[in-house]
């Protein structure tokens, strides 16, 4: 088991995102995470990366405590979120290589321009980031993740934004991890892009799990 | 090279990239400090003992005043597309990062100071100063705790409401030791004063900045969690 969270709850002032959350998941799985807006995706997510603190309750990724041991839990996880953390004045490229080094990672030129071929933007490596369309952003954006070759991929939904040869290529990169044994969670929107991905769905209302499990066994009405 | 190192290599180069590509903070900060100086200029009339008098002071308020904008803007950059959550959870040293945000702005302020000591000789005819090394070490100095504590409170206001308001009304005060000594070393190099008062005032700069270097480092870690 890689993920494992106990009753685990977070609270913005007085209103509770997320309440008494218990779930676990295993090496290499793909799970989707869906429900209706405001439902807890986004905290159930930035709790699993580290980047907030549960409120109540206890987590473990990869046999670390979520509160004690964050920086070792951050080595191994990547977080993809809606707001994708590029600099604008920086080429393609130059991103690639300053969040490397950020890491303390050497990267060669082949492994850039493989990540760059891999999400499209071969052509576009010397080109600032300004200058670049909400989707080549978020492309980019992956390939800074498979720069990074992580164990564990959280997803804040990944087609959104996405033109349909790049919901494609995404579909095809989270199928390409879970190959390499990556474990994969994402939230999502568009029902008929995830469910073919994943092998088990994570549905959300109001900041309490409805439904944990296979595809095949989930009602529908519960991620209406 | 040791992680610390690349990641604060990677934050100063990075830094100085984007601004000599978008010139967002020289330009604005350059011409806010120089009409600054052209108002003083008119304002105090043409007594030179009375510019020579207030010279330094004056001096220290324009680079104060012109530095709180490129100070604000440091971590402002930050924010835009959440580049700052992505640091922190990239295991990016929080303290590489705080560091490397220093030396970019410690050579930003350089050069405010700088051209608003040119411009001051030229505008209030102000003679070359007698005591040269003075004022460079004063600089130095003066302008490494600006930056230590100015880097400090951007980080500290960057998500309140009203950050603008909030960095100076928080800082200015901190910084009253610093000016104070860096003002009156300033004055002791124009006249060419090296006496024991200088010395007492570079020896209080020098304190002030190890004290607030050291506890701004260790202090960053919680503040760019939160």
């Amino acid at each position: 088991m890689i993920i494992e969270l106990k009753n685990v709850g977070h609270r913005f002032g007085k209103r509770w995102a997320l309440s008494n959350l218990s779930f676990q998941v295993n090496a290499g799985e793909v799970v989707a995470i869906l429900g209706p807006n405001g439902c807890g995706k986004t905290t159930l997510l930035k709790i699993l990366a580290t980047r907030l603190s549960p409120s109540r309750g206890e987590g473990v990724v990869l046999g670390k405590s979520l509160i004690k041991e964050v920086s070792k839990i951050r080595e191994e996880v990547q977080w993809l979120g809606h707001e994708l953390g590029l600099y604008k004045a920086l080429t393609a490229e130059e991103n690639l290589k300053f969040f490397a080094n950020m890491t303390g990672e050497k990267i060669g030129e082949g492994q850039i321009e493989e990540a760059l071929e891999k999400v499209g933007l071969r052509n576009n490596r010397h080109q600032r980031v300004g200058q670049f369309s909400t989707g080549m952003k978020k492309r980019l954006s992956v390939a800074r993740i498979l720069i990074k070759n992580p164990k564990i991929l959280l997803f804040d939904e990944p087609h959104t934004n996405l033109d349909q040869e790049g919901k494609k290529r995404m579909s095809e990169l989270i199928l390409e991890k879970k190959k390499a044994g990556c474990t994969i969670l994402f939230s999502s929107h568009d029902h008929p892009e995830t469910i073919p991905l994943c092998d088990k769905i994570l549905a959300l209302n109001e900041g309490t799990l409805r439904f944990f499990g296979p595809p095949n066994q989930i009602r529908r009405d519960v991620i209406l | 090279m040791t992680h610390f190192l690349r990641c604060f290599s990677a934050i100063f180069y990075k830094d100085l990239l984007s601004e000599l590509r978008q010139k967002e903070i020289l330009n604005t900060v350059l011409f806010f400090g120089l009409l600054i100086i052209f108002i003083y200029s008119f304002a105090l009339g043409t007594d030179p003992n009375l510019l020579k008098k207030m010279a330094p002071g004056l001096l220290w308020l324009v680079v104060l005043f012109s530095s709180i904008l490129a100070l604000d803007r440091s971590f402002q950059s930050e924010l835009e597309e959440g580049c700052l959550d992505h640091l922190v959870l990239y295991a990016a040293s929080p303290r590489a990062l705080f560091l490397g945000k220093v030396v970019t702005n410690f050579f930003t302020i350089l050069i405010i100071q700088i051209t608003s000591a040119f411009a001051m000789m030229i505008l209030f005819d102000l003679p070359f100063p007698d005591n040269f090394w003075l004022l460079a070490v004063t600089f130095l100095l003066g302008n490494l705790g600006l930056a230590t504590l100015g880097t400090f409170y951007a980080a500290l206001t960057i998500k309140t409401k009203a950050r603008q308001a909030m960095l100076p009304l928080l800082l200015f005060p901190m910084l009253i030791p610093l000016l104070l000594a860096s003002v009156y070393a300033t004055q002791m190099a124009l006249e060419g004063t090296l006496t024991e008062g200088s010395s007492a005032w570079l020896t209080l700069l020098g304190i002030y900045n190890l004290v607030f270097l050291t506890a701004c480092t260790l202090a960053i870690e919680p503040l760019l969690e939160a």
